[in-house]
């Protein structure tokens, strides 16, 4: 058995934990490897791949796309090349998009009476990619709602006053993109998308066709009915099941870095991973 | 067993100690006869027999197996007995062995296959008894031999041994031990070394042990524990994958003690 993480989110997306404490971190819990997969930024790989040598760690550079769809679809890209030109103007599009609809979103939030400016919001994101929680932890601070969760239902979140909808990469381009940028693409949290099972399979069969290499089967949040569920698609598909927890940092609420898998649970070398 | 069908054995990975030490001493009498008869091709087929059984046994990393076999080639040319253009040949070779491994090794793809494997064998089982026996029969395939006890909720809240001796099978005494814990928080456990004060394993002998719940349509119908008589045998990922023979288990059994608890309510209803 080894411990490894094939989702881990950093300062340099929504992750709370800089690159050099998560590659600390994963000393510490003896993982045999660990990708760092922050939301549209690959910023965080070069330092990331850097701490992670420091540290004597096996690191895997990878990628969470958000695909444009009804539903919560997120694309893992793992072995990519940061320096992809194509990969690099696309995830510079998405940044000035995101930069644009913040601006919106404030804009919206002062017409609606609230002091809220994206100075400060970007003054409280301390260098992080600044998005819709770090307003909402402004407005908090503001006293303007009672939680983070009351910001999103009444002003941030779809169908909110102050909402913004973003615009998205399709989930058939997110794989293009990685697999374009010499990497692998793997269907993120598949419970999220709260489709059934065949319209999951439906999913799932369209974005095979499009270049799908794996299910992240193996997800905390996942019940042991769900995991079969993923694995069986998994086989039914030629997918490969991979293995993530999707953390966050320390406040991530019982989710810890590193999941049990077997020595042979994938085929590493295909990942360009030594274990 | 038909041709093609998965192996249920090795599903758990067992964590012996003693298989690294056979391949370790076959490694060593493999490179001293390999000295004694001067021969590159025996020490050649000596050391890669030690480096995919190392890896096949799976206690230590795919690294340190690599290491301790080049090692080997590297004390013998060392010593004069072959060339250090033998010893790059073996350490090419065992890259070569070890790479194929990693690139085509993909058991996260398989594991399903043994677990519809298990789905389809107790699926034929006329009753709540023979179900228990053959699941817990495939369960223990699965673990190398190891003791598979499965407990089935009864209508007072205790717990019972279905196709054990008596007319309800062998109760469970409530003595707070693992399988209680189980049943009562929902949560599996796992314990490396089994404490029997503690635990209370269902076998004497047992030095660690793992346990699931078994549910089904949102009740608590049981409890699925194996034990084995080596310490520490068991990971989390061999937790994770009990689980999942949990959920298969579950429906099934579920089904037939839905059927026997109604066999005993017409039996109780006729008797009155």
């Amino acid at each position: 058995m080894i411990l490894i993480d094939m989702h881990v989110h950093s300062n340099y997306s929504d992750g709370t934990l800089s690159v050099g404490s998560i590659a600390k971190a994963a000393k510490k819990r003896h993982l045999a490897f660990i990708s760092l997969t922050d939301h549209d930024t690959t910023e965080g790989l070069a330092p990331f791949m850097a701490a992670c040598r420091e540290n004597g760690v096996e690191g895997l550079s990878g990628i969470e796309l958000s695909a444009d769809s009804d539903f919560t679809l997120h694309i893992l890209g793992f072995r990519i090349d940061p320096t992809n030109e194509a990969l690099q103007k696309r995830l510079r599009d998405i940044r000035n998009n995101r930069d644009d609809r913040n601006h919106k979103i404030c804009r919206k939030l002062q017409e609606l009476g609230f002091d809220i400016h994206i100075e400060d919001v970007v003054l409280l994101s301390r260098g992080e990619v600044v998005a819709r929680p770090h307003i909402a932890r402004l407005m908090m601070q503001k006293g303007y709602v009672s939680s983070i969760g009351q910001a999103f239902t009444e002003y941030l979140g779809s169908g909110g006053k102050a909402y913004v909808p973003r615009e998205r990469l399709s989930a058939e381009e997110c794989i293009s993109l990685i697999t374009e940028a010499g990497g692998v693409a793997v269907l993120a949290h598949p419970v999220q998308t709260y489709l059934g099972d065949d319209e999951l399979r439906s999913l799932l069969g369209r974005l095979k066709d499009h270049g799908l290499w794996g299910i992240e089967a193996i997800y905390p949040g996942h019940s042991p009915e769900q995991i079969y569920n993923y694995l069986k698609m998994a086989e039914m598909f030629d997918l490969y099941p991979t293995a993530g927890s999707d953390f966050h940092g320390p406040n991530s609420h019982g989710v810890d870095l590193g999941i049990a898998v077997s020595e042979d649970f994938l085929p590493w070398a295909r990942l360009g991973v030594k274990i | 067993m038909k041709s093609g069908d998965p192996d249920l054995g090795g599903v758990f990975r067992r964590r012996k100690f003693w298989p690294q030490v056979f391949w370790v001493l076959l490694l060593s009498a493999g490179s001293a006869l390999s000295c004694v008869f001067d021969s590159t091709p025996l020490f050649m087929a000596f050391v890669l027999s030690a480096f995919l059984g190392l890896t096949e046994s799976g206690r230590w990393s795919h690294k340190t197996n690599l290491l301790l076999c080049t090692s080997a080639a590297v004390i013998a040319s060392v010593c004069g007995v072959f060339s250090w253009f033998d010893t790059a040949s073996i350490f090419f070779l065992l890259v070569a062995v070890g790479g194929f491994m990693l690139y085509y090794r993909d058991s996260g793809k398989k594991f399903i296959a043994a677990v519809d494997r298990f789905s389809s064998e107790i699926s034929g089982a006329k009753d709540l008894d023979s179900l228990v026996f053959s699941a817990a029969e495939r369960i223990s395939e699965m673990a190398s031999g190891d003791e598979v006890f499965i407990t089935a909720a009864d209508k007072a809240g205790g717990m019972y041994m279905p196709g054990r001796a008596g007319a309800q099978g062998n109760t469970v005494p409530r003595n707070g031990g693992a399988a209680w814990k189980v049943f009562a928080s929902g949560r599996p456990y796992l314990t490396p070394r089994v404490e029997s004060g503690k635990d209370l394993p269902f076998c004497r002998d047992a030095r660690s042990l793992m346990s699931v719940p078994l549910c089904a349509e949102g009740e608590k119908i049981g409890v699925l524990q194996v034990e084995s008589m080596v310490p520490d045998a068991f990971s989390e990922e061999d937790l994770q994958k009990l689980e999942l023979i949990a959920f298969v288990l579950s429906h099934p059994l579920y089904v037939k003690l839905s059927a026997e608890k109604n066999d005993t309510d017409e039996e109780e209803a006729g008797g009155k």
